[in-house]
């Protein structure tokens, strides 16, 4: 299966762009299984959004624009677009 | 009367006709059932019947309230709320900016300073603790508020610090804002308030200072609240500002543009501080007493001259998108423009936007005015700061012009009460929409927290269930317990407890040993005041709603967005019920009004 993971916000400034590919085996995976391999290819990610191998509390997942996900529950499928982003959206 | 820590208890009532000063006392009762803030404002405009005038009449009241904790070693306390009834929605109005004169306000001995009357002039309102007096202005009338502050440090010396109005302030532009260190009380109108008073500025300056119930404990609590401040949860605010929030709107089609009309813009990146950092030079700042420092301010070049101006989401989503403008300097040029005449951005943005679709429409013959006109934004801004050509009716508001244009057009004028909708498109985010609905200054973002419920996994944000109403209710309850202490929301996300951790700062200052619970009562108590303050200035349920094209139409880019009416009354009138209110949304004993 192939994703897209996409960055917004303090994400973004970690990981230093605005989106890339995985690809996995498999139909569909883990959110949290997917998050903890974004953190392991980017150190940065990892040392400033995660809080060991979960994301910490001020970050947010979002599946395709739209169901969030806080406690990574969910599940990806081939084809879907993962955003992670900062959680405050105040203005 | 029993005494209060973290309080002088007393205000100061100056009337400008006469030039006289009246102070008042405040019992302990009532500042533990208000705080300060928003909460002690919209005290004392009952008290003082404010509901009764016209909010730019000689005998409206105009509240600067202070709160309990500003000159503390609370990060982010140093705050000020200015509240009077808003001459853009004719209801309550508080607005809320930071720093010095927060702190020199406070030290002149006054936990408000309530001002009514009318110079015969334009003036400088002075106060020395509870000496006032008023001084000529002519010479700062017409320049824009930075400027007239520098000059008044120049004549006055630095232990003054000053609130002040712009050119628009001075024009009754009905969402003038009051400036104070380049930092705005922007919303509802507050500086045609002050103009219609004749009062440029008002200098404060004293050596008074409220005592505190445990100073150890205060200093320990600041040390820790300051170190969480540099964590995680703020550092957004640090890196990217408020503005971060452009591409994320965009790509979840809750970023207003074309007039409310799409949910996305396909130039936003070039708006983004992403692109911005690149392109241009960036220094941060702070309000006073702050270690979050969300300020961000942009060099911005203007006819080969450097200049700078601060950024943030609201000014962007409001100059940019909503009136599908994408020049990153435009969009900076107007946003300073907006700081020159002092101008809120967002009735700004949301009033030319509306303007740009009735151009298009054939409603409104200024065919220069279009969607994606830079140059139209610009001098738009120009007329309305200076009152001129098409800015007099511009100046009004968007509700007021679809009012005059008539044939419906108030169908998609942005506004609930009359305040011009924030950059929260509320189909996509259906949460927000309630809190915009029933929003007692009108839809806005700072009352009601209610876009965090839909940024959860609570809730589906473009299908919005009655439940969500307590969910707006705590978000809302939480806003006005924080815009009375008075902190920053930046700040929200530090804490694990929020009103147990509200509670033990106000009981280390106060020494009142109130529990989250006691907190939570206070916040709705102060809501319920001011929706009396409303229902007492002639609200009706019907006010309570959104722009006719929310309800009967979805986003053109997305169509899952839709919201209509018969949903949006269901959260209205389980919000209503909520907070203890009838289903009407009339408190006990007020349903027949005034």
């Amino acid at each position: 299966m192939k994703i897209t993971i996409e960055y917004y916000g303090i994400p973004r400034q970690r990981v230093g762009i605005a989106r890339e590919f995985y690809e996995f085996d498999g139909e569909e995976m883990g959110i949290h299984d997917i998050i903890r391999t974004v953190a392991k290819k980017h150190p940065a990610f990892e040392k400033h959004c995660m809080d060991g191998d979960i994301l910490n509390k001020h970050m947010v997942v979002n599946l395709n624009g739209n169901q969030f996900f806080q406690s990574e529950d969910g599940l990806a499928c081939d084809g879907d677009a993962l955003l992670i982003l900062s959680m405050d959206a105040g203005g | 009367m029993s005494t209060a820590n973290g309080y002088h208890q007393q205000y100061l009532e100056v009337n400008v006709s006469t030039g006289t000063a009246t102070q008042h006392e405040l019992d302990t009762a009532v500042l533990q059932q208000s705080i300060g803030g928003s909460g002690l404002g919209t005290h004392l405009l009952l008290e003082h019947e404010s509901w009764k005038h016209d909010p730019l009449a000689s005998e409206a009241s105009i509240v600067f309230a202070f709160s309990p904790l500003v000159g503390s070693p609370l990060t982010t306390s140093a705050k000020f709320a200015v509240v009077s009834r808003s001459p853009l929605t004719g209801r309550i109005n508080d607005s809320l900016a930071s720093s010095t004169f927060a702190i020199a306000g406070k030290r002149t001995g006054n936990d408000a300073l309530l001002i009514k009357g009318r110079a015969v002039s334009p003036s400088i309102l002075v106060i020395e603790e509870n000496h006032i007096s008023l001084k000529p202005a002519d010479h700062l009338w017409g320049l824009p508020a930075e400027d007239a502050e520098l000059q008044l440090r120049e004549e006055f010396g630095n232990n003054f610090s000053f609130a002040v109005i712009g050119p628009a302030g001075e024009e009754l532009v009905r969402y003038a804002t009051i400036s104070h260190s380049g930092r705005h009380a922007g919303r509802g109108g507050s500086g045609a308030v002050l103009g219609s008073k004749n009062i440029k500025a008002i200098a404060v300056r004293g050596n008074k200072r409220a005592a505190w119930h445990d100073t150890a404990g205060l200093i320990e609590q600041a040390r820790d609240l300051s170190q969480r401040s540099f964590g995680p949860a703020t550092e957004k605010y640090r890196e990217l500002g408020t503005a971060a929030n452009v591409l994320v709107f965009n790509r979840l089609n809750c970023l207003p543009t074309r007039n409310f009309q799409k949910g996305s813009f396909e130039k936003a990146e070039e708006l983004s501080p992403e692109a911005m950092n690149i392109a241009r030079e960036k220094i941060r700042e702070s309000c006073a007493a702050c270690t979050i420092g969300c300020t961000h301010v942009y060099s911005i070049p203007v006819d080969g001259r450097p200049s700078r101006t601060r950024i943030e989401y609201e000014n962007l989503f409001a100059l940019g998108p909503l009136c599908e403008v994408s020049d990153q300097q435009t969009v900076l040029q107007a946003s300073q423009l907006c700081d020159h005449y002092g101008l809120d951005t967002i009735s700004t943005g949301g009033t030319i936007a509306f303007a740009m679709e009735c151009v298009e429409r054939g409603f409104l013959n200024e065919s220069w005015l279009t969607f994606g006109s830079g140059d139209a934004l610009l001098q738009a801004i120009h007329m309305i700061g200076r009152g001129e050509g098409i800015g007099v009716r511009l100046a009004l508001g968007s509700r007021a012009l679809a009012l005059e244009l008539g044939k419906n057009t108030i169908a998609f004028a942005p506004q609930v009460k009359g305040l011009e909708l924030p950059g929260y498109e509320p189909r996509a985010l259906q949460t927000m929409a309630l809190g915009f609905a029933v929003g007692t200054r009108g839809a806005d973002h700072n009352r009601s927290g209610a876009y965090e419920v839909d940024f959860s996994e609570e809730v589906d944000r473009r299908n919005a269930k009655v439940h969500q109403a307590r969910l707006a209710v705590e978000t809302e309850d939480k806003a006005a317990m924080m815009d009375s202490l008075i902190l920053c929301k930046f700040l929200r996300g530090v804490f694990d407890d929020y009103f147990s951790e509200c509670a033990t700062m106000l009981n280390l200052i106060t020494g009142w040993g109130l529990k989250a619970n006691d907190l939570i009562a206070i916040a709705k108590a102060i809501i319920d005041s001011k929706k009396r303050f409303n229902i007492l200035c002639g609200w009706s349920p019907e006010e309570d709603t959104l722009p006719e094209r929310m309800l009967t139409s979805a986003l053109e880019d997305d169509r899952d967005a839709k919201l209509n009416r018969e949903t949006l009354e269901a959260l209205v009138k389980a919000y209503n019920l909520e907070r203890g209110w009838n289903e009407a949304g009339f408190l006990p004993g007020t349903s027949a009004g005034p």
